[in-house]
């Protein structure tokens, strides 16, 4: 177990910058996750970790130790691959205890150790085959087992579970939720999918081409979004952002959408203020705009509009609407129950305690910068 | 696009003769070593298409002839040794180029492979007369060495084929583990290609099992002999046909069978399993 | 400095295993050029050598041995060259095509290169003797499957320079033939049908198709079969060896230098004057073809 930090460490490959100054610090049995679209350098960051590529500048740390001089073998790492990487020529158990063999790991320890990720993983009655023959599920879990004899001070997951179909990456999802709650061991994960990183992690870090967008909780990156790009990215179906302005009116501040205007709530006028007829990107999320009638009367009559329904999704539980607000496109969750049928118009309001205001020119969130009320 | 009859006629008659062309030397071959005296020494009589006395004479005449066991063997210890030579030094480097992409590292290898279009022709008398001076000729280390000159750009050149062929995943997750580069390359790498490394390997088998210049030129003044250059020995002392055919049997039935077992060999998945 | 070292120090492992492979290579062909350069420019005069001097090329130039061997190599390289290249294309378009049995079929035409060549020479030594030999008896048209009587009197295969040659020519092209046919094969197999096809609807004659579709596709596969071929042609040794032992090229020169003559100083000069010649037409090839595949892709 280990702490491990990344300070200053910047990446270029020829001239193009991929990893630019990272400063991330991963608290000993922490499961942080690296989410960001394709290309942002997850994986070099954790190449970069796992001592396969070199930091062009910058310092890692594992544990109190300074990483860079150390090569691979030595970092006291594992890292499982995207594609598995399994030794073909090794059945599961030579697999499993490649590691331990190159530690010079008595015989008897190794066994216990194969029983052991056996038992862990559910590998029962596989060790004996050869990769070829077994399933992909199975496979990875080799993967994995083979990571965790070691006792890696740092487990690097390089998107483990993405060639798995839907249902066996449920699975293996809640397994290795299972098995961070058993190890303690420190975790840095890479997935695109948000999903799997909002229901892993302790903390998740959004990256976006090279650079550190947001590093926060869960609940905190999916609530308090540091900027545009990390509310865009987080919750799904994905917030709606919206051109809008903010001026005063009658004492009070209202964001003004074009088709309708929003009052903001009193806690945050302040911080809006000097924002006063500037342009900015109001964010409001699908889950949070409700059907008038099924939400609590008692909110100003203020946020709420009409809008008109073009598709409706059913997802059995709740529906996805696609709906327009002159000319503005905008994404609802409404109950299963509530009707909602295209061509229809209904009633709509706004969950002003719940939405967010970007600066349009560098897309922060101006209800989370530092002076403002939100950042407890 | 639509086959007219002619073409097809065409394609018929062009079809048998090149099978003809390809067969006839062959189909005499094995005539030849077959033959009984009276079916080559005809005495201006007409030589017959399949031999009066159809007999393995020639081959029991092989049998008990001790040049022809020692020139096999001799053929089979250059051969080996060759193999041993090139494999030994050209697959490591082939995993260098293939695995650390350092400046320069294709200028290198289009180097080394391109070591083979050199003449063997032109190399063979500067190598003859420095062998003379270190004492190599006349020997079959000497004959090996000059074989493996020719056969370590094959071998690097197939083995980068091989070792592209295989994830880089592989390596870097036995270094992860705790692998030194060269725990990895030799316990994991190497295991996985053996496959087409075999293939390599009788690629360069055959390669010096057939080679006639390095060795006509290195062992013609000593006692020793392979296989094609006792070929040429008795071909200069008694052409006698059936005898000369029995041999050249002997000397292409090997070539022929691996020939089609490397075949067969390359095809085989070497990474089957290894990922996704 | 600092960074040559520490790149020394990163690809440790990889300097370490290339580096045997390097030097072996490496070193035997400077061995190579340092021997053969020095032997060719040695004089052996009578109070010990004398370097760099230029007498075995003036010698050889006076040789009408070697004025012979030169001419016959050129020609022998001439013909050859295209022959291997038609015999390729010949046999790649019989089995381009889908058929039954298809895959037997080209094995067998792969068959000649798993034949040792000093095994084809022999082969022929034998077919073409003289006067007995089964080619003899076919021409004298003294076999009933063969009733026609083209000459009267057998030929001397190997009494001729020009049959010797010939008969050494189609050694070399039978055994070869397999691997122009599998590179043209391979160039066929990535011209795709649509593209033809496409033309023909635009159009194009066969002819046409074939002269500017096929052929300039072709091109890449073409000039790899006449670069590699025409270097083998020049330094072809064990087909003349054995079935012109009279009539040398430059190559079965070099063996007769060296132990005939006993002057391995001329023998170096006759391999770098070949060294030369292989160079020298390879890039000529190569400039040409390329002159060539723009004019048959112009508009
Ligand atoms: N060896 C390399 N040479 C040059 N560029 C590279 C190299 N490796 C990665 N890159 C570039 O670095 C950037 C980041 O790559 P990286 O593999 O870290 O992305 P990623 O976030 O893991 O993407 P994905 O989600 O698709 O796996 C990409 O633009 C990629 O093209
Ligand atoms: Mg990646």
């Amino acid at each position: 177990m280990a702490t491990v930090i990344f300070k200053n460490v910047c990446k270029r490959f020829g001239n193009t910058k991929v990893i630019q100054n990272l400063n991330l610090t991963v608290e000993d049995g922490e499961f942080v996750t690296l989410v960001g679209p394709s290309g942002c350098g997850k994986t070099t960051t954790l190449r970069m970790l796992a001592g396969l590529e070199e930091t062009t500048e910058g310092d890692i740390y594992i544990g109190d130790v300074h990483a860079n001089p150390v090569p691979p073998q030595k970092r006291g790492i594992a890292m499982v691959f995207q594609s598995y990487a399994l030794f073909p020529h090794m059945t599961v158990a030579e697999n499993i205890a490649f590691g331990l063999k190159l530690k010079k790991s008595p015989r008897d320890a190794i066994l216990a150790k194969i029983d052991w990720a056996v038992e862990l993983l559910n590998l029962h009655k596989l060790e004996g085959r050869l990769p070829r023959d077994l399933s992909g599920g199975q496979r990875q879990r080799v993967a994995l087992a083979r990571a965790l004899v070691l006792e890696p001070k740092v487990l690097l997951l390089d998107e483990p579970l993405s060639n798995l179909d839907a249902t066996l990456r449920l699975r293996m999802r809640a397994e290795l939720k299972r098995i961070h709650r058993r190890l303690k061991s420190t975790i840095l994960y890479v997935t695109h999918d948000q999903v799997e990183a909002m229901s892993l992690s302790d903390r998740i870090a959004i990256m976006e081409e090279g650079k550190l967008s947001q590093v926060g909780t869960p609940l905190d990156v999916y609530s308090k979004p540091d900027n545009m790009f990390v509310a865009g990215f987080i919750g799904s179906p994905s917030i709606n952002l919206i051109p809008a302005s903010i001026r005063e009116n009658d004492g009070g501040l209202i964001i003004d959408l074009g088709p309708c205007q929003c009052g903001i709530p009193e806690p945050w006028r302040e911080t809006c203020r000097p924002y006063r007829d500037r342009e900015v990107v109001f964010g409001i999320r699908p889950e949070h705009i409700h059907r008038r009638d099924s939400y609590a009367a008692d909110l100003p009559d203020i946020n709420s509009v009409d809008v008109m329904v073009e598709v409706v999704e059913p997802l059995g539980d709740r529906n996805i609407v696609e709906a327009r607000m002159d000319g503005i496109a905008l994404t609802l969750v409404t109950e299963a129950t509530a009707e909602a049928a295209p061509g229809r118009s209904m009633p709509v309001i706004f969950d002003m305690d719940r939405a967010h205001i970007f600066d349009s020119d560098t897309g922060e969130n101006i209800l989370c910068l530092p002076e403002s009320g939100r950042v407890s | 696009m639509k086959k007219t009859r002619a073409t097809k006629w065409v394609w018929l008659t062009g079809m048998v003769v090149m099978i003809g062309i390809v067969m006839a030397p062959l189909f005499m071959m094995v005539k030849y070593s077959i033959s009984d005296r009276s079916s080559v020494v005809t005495g201006g009589a007409v030589i017959p298409l399949w031999p009066y006395h159809p007999t393995l004479e020639q081959f029991r005449a092989l049998a008990a002839m001790d040049r022809f066991a020692e020139a096999a063997l001799t053929s089979l210890e250059i051969a080996l040794l060759s193999v041993v030579i090139s494999l030994i030094i050209g697959t490591p480097a082939a995993y260098a180029l293939v695995r650390h992409r350092f400046p320069g590292a294709l200028v290198l290898a289009t180097f080394l492979i391109s070591v083979r279009f050199f003449p063997d022709i032109v190399s063979v008398i500067p190598i003859v007369e420095t062998f003379t001076t270190v004492g190599l000729v006349n020997s079959v280390a000497g004959v090996a060495m000059a074989h493996s000159l020719l056969s370590i750009p094959y071998v690097i050149f197939i083995a980068m084929g091989v070792f592209e062929a295989i994830p880089r995943d592989l390596d870097e997750q036995a270094q992860v583990l705790g692998a030194s580069k060269a725990y990895s390359f030799i316990r994991v790498i190497l295991p996985v290609a053996l496959p087409g490394l075999a293939a390599a390997s009788i690629y360069v088998f055959l390669l010096s099992w057939d080679e006639f210049i390095f060795a006509y030129f290195l062992l013609i003044f000593g006692d020793l002999s392979t296989l094609p250059v006792l070929l040429q020995k008795i071909l200069s002392w008694t052409p006698q046909h059936n005898l000369l055919a029995a041999i050249s049997v002997m000397l292409s039935i090997p070539v022929i069978l691996f020939t089609f077992i490397v075949q067969k060999y390359m095809q085989t998945g070497a990474t089957a399993g290894a990922i996704k | 400095m600092h960074y040559l070292f520490q790149g020394i120090r990163k690809n440790l492992f990889a300097i370490l295993i290339l580096t045997p492979a390097f030097l072996y290579l490496a070193g035997f062909l400077l061995i190579i050029l340092f021997k053969v350069t020095a032997l060719a420019l040695t004089e052996a005069g009578p109070e010990g050598a004398i370097f760099p001097s230029a007498v075995n090329f003036i010698t050889l130039a006076g040789n009408p041995e070697f004025r012979e061997a030169l001419i016959r190599t050129v020609w022998f390289t001439l013909i050859g060259t295209p022959l291997e290249l038609f015999t390729g294309i010949a046999a790649a378009f019989l089995v381009v095509e889908e058929f039954r049995g298809r895959g037997i079929i080209r094995s067998v035409l792969v068959l000649p290169l798993a034949v040792p060549a000093i095994v084809t020479a022999i082969i022929l030594y034998i077919l073409f003797d003289y006067p007995g030999g089964h080619i003899n008896d076919i021409i004298t048209g003294r076999h009933s499957f063969f009733p026609f009587q083209v000459l009267s009197y057998p030929i001397n295969w190997r009494g001729s320079g020009f049959f010797a040659l010939m008969v050494s020519l189609f050694g070399k092209v039978w055994r070869d033939m397999p691997i122009s046919m599998l590179i043209i094969l391979a160039g066929l197999q990535a011209i795709n049908r649509d593209q033809l096809e496409a033309a023909a609807t635009l159009g194009a004659t066969a002819l046409q198709r074939f002269m500017r579709i096929t052929l300039p596709l072709l091109a890449p596969a073409i000039a790899t079969v006449l670069v590699l071929r025409s270097i083998e042609l020049w330094k072809e040794f064990i087909f003349p060896f054995i079935l012109a032992g009279s009539y040398p090229l430059l190559s079965t020169l070099i063996e007769r230098a060296y132990h005939e003559w006993r002057n391995p100083r001329e023998a170096s000069a006759i391999a770098l004057i070949l060294l030369l010649l292989i160079i020298l037409s390879t890039v000529l090839i190569f400039y040409t073809l390329k002159w060539l595949r723009k004019r048959l892709v112009r508009i």
